[in-house]
């Protein structure tokens, strides 16, 4: 895998046709500080804008009440990037009839991070998994946050795969623009899966006989990996960022490219694994995503910017820095 | 549509939120069978130090108890001149603190006697004003979470200045340890919340170096908390750890503050700890955690601990995600077969089970009286499908306390039924005797767990609503009743009923949708035919105990929704009246059937014939919209029950038929449509009202037949006609929508429900509107729809 991987970066660095779309990434931890690696990613790729999470909503069910949680703390300066907030929002604080006041609350933290932080912003970007019971609060809110911009601030919001190929059922929300999230496509509580994050089947399932969604439409791909710990059968724990290369100090077995059994209980960089566990690692694989870039390509969608999902200190490393500008130039 | 959007989203949000750390991805909860019940072999947890479920039993962890257990103390320094619980508001209160001539006033009037103990009331009043002054003070430390780097601000240097040198002021001269401890916890408090945390430590060192009060454990939490700010792991971990074993009511803060996340940090923790059982502790609250397997961790308890309330709970823990995962939950199926067995596709679940079976085999030798361990290896026997070696550690075995037997017997019930792969009469009755008396002789119970206080003296139907802990979803009947379900299934339609683990409520009434699949749902439609079937399988099946049991389980709930009308069971053959009532209802809804339903009727009990008195008037008729509910207003003299009612409409029915009589069309239209689902007395023909789909008696074209018929004949008075034409038209608006299908809302601008209108129009479905609108405008029930139906006035405009 780590061979192929390597072969279609070199592919891909032999052949570089000229990037077609604005390349952004997604920070979505809560302490913003970059590294030597992720800087010259930034640099390299010449990235002008950052999808930093600000916060977190969700709903606190003792005290009845929505709440935001995971603040984002600025630890360095942001520099010349064009910050966009993001604001990840638990479905179920819809399920209440408090969109106006969501709103009015989501706008004013995000003001005042901003300021604190001497930040510009001309777009709010919010992400949620809206469902039937939900949609009608959640595009309410949507409309409400617009109107309390006063088109200081464009909305944009997150569109999943299964949102995307039914617009009908699922709405389309009342936005200026959309980010269909192309990746986490897969039964991720299947021990059988191969990788829930990206597949080419998978997407395919989703991307083809279908009209163009009715928005216009930026792509978030993903550049992260993960580890998926089975216990009893069921997913257990998700383990972030986790070293292959770490797991040979640990009592595990292989059993396959990405799957491995723990062979007695111990502690992992903070995770209790229990004997028998069956981990299974998810990868972003460059080869993966190039493929995904050529199913895209073949699709009848457009594409403005493409944000890769995220920028992460671990994963990052992983990939050429001249991969992402490569692999957007194959998407129309 | 494939979903995976919310988990995999909600699981990424998670895993990103918190990196590099293995996050819980939801773990093992308890709703399911809970046949190994914790209920039954700890004594619904009372019986325990060690129990950290607490959302389970609020009884031990709710803010009651807590504050309760605070103010008990209080009641016993103030010599019981005050009940403990009259205490709870006088401390625990929105407002603060008034003055205190004014706060002693209102302490004495809740005096229960006239013990003369001023001065202790006036040292507790003056504590009181402190703690409240404290209270206001930390309220203000608590951000609000909707700030952004505001924390700070709220801090007031001065305020904690002077309530800390207040306090030290008081705790010099306090004289009472209760004061002096409470002092001291308001001081450590303090601290906490400045993050002055060298203090919180000088605090608590000073004055709970050797405390086993409650107040002094709430001190502990602190003093743990302050150490973890200060990067002192081990002791942190420590000291949460004994605030767990030892006080429930910061069980849940200490234990959701534990952090061990490595071996080393296991040892150093255990390498502070001065006993035995607080090493056992530290392994307890490892294995505890649902997401973890235990197995490794009662394997230590065991070892260094021997027979260990630890040790059985752990075991009671992974017994219970066991059952989650073999047992067939709600919908599974329970037909096993060799290419689908649940215990066999579940392989990783089995060789867990095998290792919990060796090891529990191993603690054999130490148990005592109360026979936790043949239990505990029993049951997962049986969860093996192993009976033979279930019935051989059950037998001989049975444990002194009865609650536990009660266990003993659950599992020796379900091992019996599921050895079997038929049950004879004599089976049958053995199992009937054996549930009966695991439920104290009560005819049926939801629960073995609610054979406690609370069922004891309650009615039959009393317990019928009550089910224990409402996390709990499965009950020994109704695990228990599937099983011997796939015993029986297509082999007696009676036994099938009550067998299927349900209850009428859930089941026979459930079925009663005009769209009912009886293939997709693989259960007959309510019908009077399927009644008959019932009827005629009751009177040819065996009465053994397990049919009465689960006859009585099943029919015990064979009541209507309101709460003074119900049928009484008081012997196994009145099951023949409950369904002869049943079919009579049905008959019913059928004009030409009612003669068969008054037979019937007639011949029922009185206690079953007129269980369903209604205070509507199904021949009256109303412009105003239809109000469901029981009139505020009861007319007594207009009761009716359903035997009369039948009557009754005979007779409407009878005389129209013979003399072509448009009022007693008419009369029978207006009452067809108010016995329906649509209308008020739907009550009558129906035993449960469904508020999302028409359910029950649905069918109004037999009310429009009738007043289409009153109409052709000729009413001879303009308002009569006027109001047949209106009930009508809402005739016409319930068969119509019945076949539209869903009427979605649009939230900004009612698109859809003015396309319902435009396509009821255009399919013919106004025309009594329309009649209405040309041909009878000028009649006084017209004004009165126009002023009371807005669905006419949108009809008109």
């Amino acid at each position: 895998m780590v061979r192929m991987a390597l072969f279609f970066t070199l592919l891909l660095v032999g052949c570089s046709p000229a990037p077609k779309h604005e390349i952004s990434f997604y920070y979505w931890k809560q302490d913003f500080n970059l590294n030597q690696s992720q800087k010259a990613i930034l640099e390299f790729n010449q990235v002008k804008k950052l999808y930093v999470k600000f916060f977190d909503v969700t709903w606190d069910s003792r005290e009845n009440k929505a709440k935001p949680i995971s603040k984002i703390d600025f630890k360095i300066p942001v520099g010349k990037f064009n910050i966009i907030p993001c604001i990840f929002i638990e479905n179920q604080v819809f399920k209440q009839n408090n969109s106006a006041d969501i709103a009015l609350k989501v706008y004013g933290l995000v003001g005042k991070i901003a300021e604190s932080n001497k930040l510009q912003l001309n777009e709010i970007q919010i992400d949620c998994d809206w469902t039937d019971a939900t949609q009608k609060a959640y595009f309410s809110f949507l409309t409400q946050l617009k109107k309390i911009s006063q088109n200081k601030q464009i909305i944009t919001s997150t569109l999943r795969l299964h949102q995307f190929k039914y617009p009908k059922k699922t709405g389309v929300p009342p936005v200026e623009k959309a980010v269909l999230m192309c990746y986490n496509m897969g039964k991720i509580d299947n021990q059988k899966t191969d990788n829930s994050i990206i597949s080419e089947a998978e997407l395919k399932k989703y991307i083809f006989e279908i009209d163009p969604y009715p928005l216009p439409l930026d792509l978030a791909l993903p550049s992260y990996h993960w580890g998926l710990i089975y216990r009893l059968g069921k997913l257990t724990l998700i383990v972030n960022d986790i070293d292959r290369n770490q797991l040979k100090s640990f009592a595990f077995t292989k059993l396959s490219e990405n799957k491995f059994r723990a062979d007695s209980n111990f502690y992992y960089d903070n995770t209790y694994f229990c004997k028998n566990d069956i981990l299974r690692i998810e990868e972003s694989a460059p080869s993966t995503l190039l493929k995904c870039a050529e199913i895209l390509e073949k699709s009848n969608h457009h594409f403005n910017d493409i944000i890769f999902y995220h920028i992460s200190s671990n994963s990052i490393s992983n990939y050429e820095k001249n991969f992402f500008s490569n692999l957007t130039s194959y998407i129309h | 549509m494939k979903k995976i959007s919310f988990l995999t989203l909600l699981l990424t949000f998670i895993n990103i939120t918190v990196p590099k750390h293995g996050q819980n991805c939801g773990g093992y909860y308890m709703y399911y069978h809970m046949l190994f019940d914790r209920d039954l072999v700890f004594s619904s947890g009372k019986s325990l130090t060690s129990f950290n479920l607490w959302n389970y039993n609020s009884s031990l962890y709710g803010t009651y108890p807590i504050q309760l257990q605070n103010t008990t103390e209080w009641a016993n320094f103030l010599e019981n001149k005050y009940i403990a619980k009259d205490l709870i508001p006088f401390i625990y209160r929105e407002g603060g603190f008034t003055n205190h001539a004014q706060e002693m006033s209102n302490l004495k009037q809740a005096r229960v006697s006239d013990k003369e103990i001023s001065q202790k009331e006036t040292v507790f009043i003056n504590y009181l004003e402190l703690s409240l002054q404290i209270e206001k003070h930390l309220k203000a430390y608590a951000p609000d979470p909707w700030s952004y780097e505001e924390k700070e601000k709220t801090k007031n240097p001065e305020e904690y200045n002077r309530l800390v040198a207040k306090a030290n002021q008081m705790l010099q001269v306090a004289q009472h340890q209760i004061i002096k401890e409470r002092l001291a916890f308001q001081l450590i408090k303090l601290h906490r919340y400045e993050e002055n945390y060298q203090e919180v430590l000088n605090a608590f060192e000073r004055n709970f170096a050797a405390t086993n009060s409650f107040i002094g454990y709430w001190a502990m939490d602190h003093y743990a908390g302050a150490l973890a700010s200060m990067g002192r792991k081990a002791e942190a971990n420590y000291y949460f750890s004994k605030v767990y074993v030892n006080s429930p009511s910061r069980r849940e803060s200490a234990y959701l503050s534990i952090s061990i996340n490595s071996e080393q940090e296991m040892n150093e923790a255990k390498s502070l700890c001065q006993s035995n059982d607080e090493k056992l502790a530290l392994h307890f609250i490892r294995g505890i955690e649902t997401k973890n397997l235990a197995i490794d961790d009662i394997d230590f308890i065991f070892k260094n601990g021997g027979n260990h309330e630890y040790a059985r709970v752990l075991m009671s823990h992974e017994i219970n995600k066991l059952e989650y995962l073999l047992l067939p939950q709600n919908g599974d199926s329970f037909e096993y077969s060799s290419e689908d067995d649940p215990i066999k596709s579940k392989d990783e679940a089995v060789n867990y089970m095998n290792r919990l079976i060796t090891l529990n085999k191993l603690m054999l030798p130490k148990d005592d009286s109360n026979k936790f361990w043949y239990l505990s290896l029993g049951y997962l026997h049986f969860l093996n499908k192993d009976y033979a070696s279930c019935k051989a550690v059950l037998d001989g075995n049975t444990p002194k306390d009865e609650s536990l037997k009660r266990q003993h017997a659950v599992i020796d019930i379900l091992n019996y039924v599921s050895s079997k792969s038929e049950l004879s009469i004599v089976d049958e009755n053995i199992i009937g005797h054996k549930l009966y008396e695991i439920n104290s002789d009560n005819e049926t119970l939801s629960s073995v767990s609610t054979v406690s206080n609370e069922t004891s003296n309650t009615s039959y139907y009393a317990t019928n609503y009550y089910r224990k802990g409402s996390e709990d979803y499965n009950t020994i009947n109704e695990y228990l009743f599937k099983l011997i379900y796939t015993k029986v299934k297509g082999k007696n339609d009676f036994k099938e009923l009550v067998f299927n683990g349900q209850t009428i409520d859930s089941d026979i009434y459930d079925r009663d949708f005009p769209e009912w699949n009886e293939n997709e749902q693989g259960k007959k439609a309510l019908s009077p035919e399927y009644i008959a079937e019932l009827l005629t399988a009751f009177e040819t099946t065996e009465k053994t105990k397990l049919v009465e049991y689960a006859s009585r389980y099943y029919f015990g709930m064979g009541k209507n929704f309101d709460s003074d009308v119900y049928y009484y069971i008081s012997k196994f053959s009145d099951i023949k009246y409950v369904l002869n009532e049943l079919k009579a209802t049905l008959l019913m809804r059928k004009p030409e059937k009612l003669a068969e339903a008054i037979e019937i009727f007639e011949k029922l009990p009185e206690n079953f014939s007129n269980t369903t008195t209604r205070y509507t008037d199904p021949f009256a008729m109303t412009a105003k919209p239809i109000i469901l509910e029981t009139p505020e207003e009861i007319n007594y003299e207009n009761a009716l029950d359903k035997l009369t009612l039948a009557k009754k409409l005979q007779i409407h029915y009878e005389k129209a038929k013979a003399t072509n009589s448009a009022i007693d069309y008419y009369y029978l239209g207006l009452a067809y449509y108010n016995l329906s689902y649509y209308s008020d007395s739907w009550k009558f023909l129906a035993y449960y009202r469904c508020t999302t789909k028409p359910n029950g008696f649905t069918d109004n074209s037999i009310s429009m037949n009738f007043l289409n018929k009153a109409l052709t004949i000729g009413l001879g008075n303009r308002e009569l006609e006027a109001k047949a034409h209106f009930m009508a038209a809402r005739c016409e608006l319930n068969l119509f929508t019945q076949n539209y299908g869903e009427i979605r809302d649009n939230y900004e601008d009612n698109l859809n429900f003015y396309k319902f209108l435009f396509d009821i129009k255009q399919q013919g479905f106004q025309k009594n509107f329309a009649v209405l609108k040309n041909t009878y405008f000028n009649t006084q029930f017209y004004q009165d729809i126009v002023s009371e139906c807005s669905y006419f006035n949108y009809y008109l405009n």
